[in-house]
């Protein structure tokens, strides 16, 4: 449940920058969950919303956008996989694939009045 | 009004922050550390005993235990005559690099070598978080079954190590090595594996050839 203490990470950098902007409160955070970052979607959004009480996000939506995994073969190019069956060897040539997205964990975005 | 603001920034940015410093704490130091993770069971105390009695009077070693609860896991090690600084996490599932920091504080640190850090037992929540550590050693243990590291993809993929533990069992479990050494490389392809029995003393020598001249680099 590492879910809990990344909520409040995201809680605390959206704070912290709609004070910068002198916001009074947030009504919607974007942020971008990596499929291999570790983090899962539901808890995370589970998190969030027994921290939001009484925080400057109380009203505010937190929206989740998953970023699937993506691999590249030097040889063969792209390659697509599921989380649940990472390989990564090229299934064409047997080479070893480099991860080039599914790692994020980032605030996007943030909506403030 | 309403406004958005393109804010991208690191959820884990804090952390980051605090395991850059304890990065560059251990490097003044001329020390390097290693973070040790797997499932609760696994083994890390026990290699962690077998390790050390193979490097005590030849390396400055410390380690840091990281614990729900309880300090048995440093008492072991103290009962072998090494310093361990034992972190109670309470519920925390991972330790992160600011308890690190607290705990390296705590440490005669210009007199080290090698700073284990044995993580809470635990394969999902440790991967996200960066210790400041030089390395990454997973441990796996064979009874947990071949399929492991494909189940935890987020946490083999970023080991620099990957410990198979208890190999003695292998014949008990009619498990092929091979097949959990596949295993790890579809996750990992660079990550160096190691199969080795703290029972046995099996594999210890390569895992420790290893550990030899990462230290020295």
């Amino acid at each position: 449940m590492h879910e809990l203490s990344i909520a409040a990470s995201i809680l605390e950098i959206a704070e912290e920058q709609a004070r910068a902007h002198n916001a009074c409160s947030i009504l919607r955070i974007g942020v971008c969950v990596g499929a291999l970052s570790g983090v899962d979607p539901e808890s995370l959004a589970f998190s969030f919303q027994a921290l939001q009480i009484g925080s400057m996000a109380e009203k505010a939506e937190m929206v989740i956008s998953m970023v699937p995994i993506e691999a590249v073969c030097k040889q063969c190019g792209p390659v697509q996989m599921d989380v649940e069956d990472v390989s990564l060897f090229c299934p064409v040539c047997g080479g070893v694939l480099e991860v080039t997205a599914g790692k994020e964990l980032q605030v996007d975005s943030i909506e403030i009045e | 009004m309403s406004q958005v603001i393109a804010a991208k920034t690191n959820v884990l940015q804090a952390n980051a922050e605090a395991a850059a410093a304890n990065r560059e704490a251990f490097r003044v130091r001329g020390l390097k550390a290693i973070n040790l993770m797997s499932a609760p069971g696994a083994g890390k105390t026990a290699i962690l005993e077998t390790t050390i009695r193979l490097l005590r009077g030849k390396y400055r070693l410390a380690v840091i235990e990281g614990d729900l609860q309880t300090s048995s896991d440093a008492d072991r090690i103290r009962a072998l005559g090494i310093t361990a600084y034992q972190i109670n996490t309470g519920n925390g599932c991972h330790l992160d690099a600011r308890m690190v920091q607290r705990a390296f504080a705590e440490l005669p640190a210009e007199q080290l070598e090698i700073l284990f850090i044995e993580n809470v037992g635990n394969l999902v929540c440790p991967a996200a978080f960066d210790l400041g550590e030089d390395f990454r050693v997973v441990v796996f243990s064979v009874p947990e079954g071949e399929d492991k590291p494909k189940k935890y993809p987020a946490m083999f993929n970023k080991a620099d190590v990957v410990l198979i533990n208890k190999i003695d069992l292998l014949p008990y479990l009619g498990l092929e090595l091979g097949t959990l050494q596949q295993n790890v490389q579809a996750v990992n392809p660079r990550a160096l594996v190691y199969p080795v029995s703290c029972r046995t003393g099996e594999g210890f020598d390569a895992w420790l050839a290893w550990l030899v001249s990462a230290v020295a680099l």
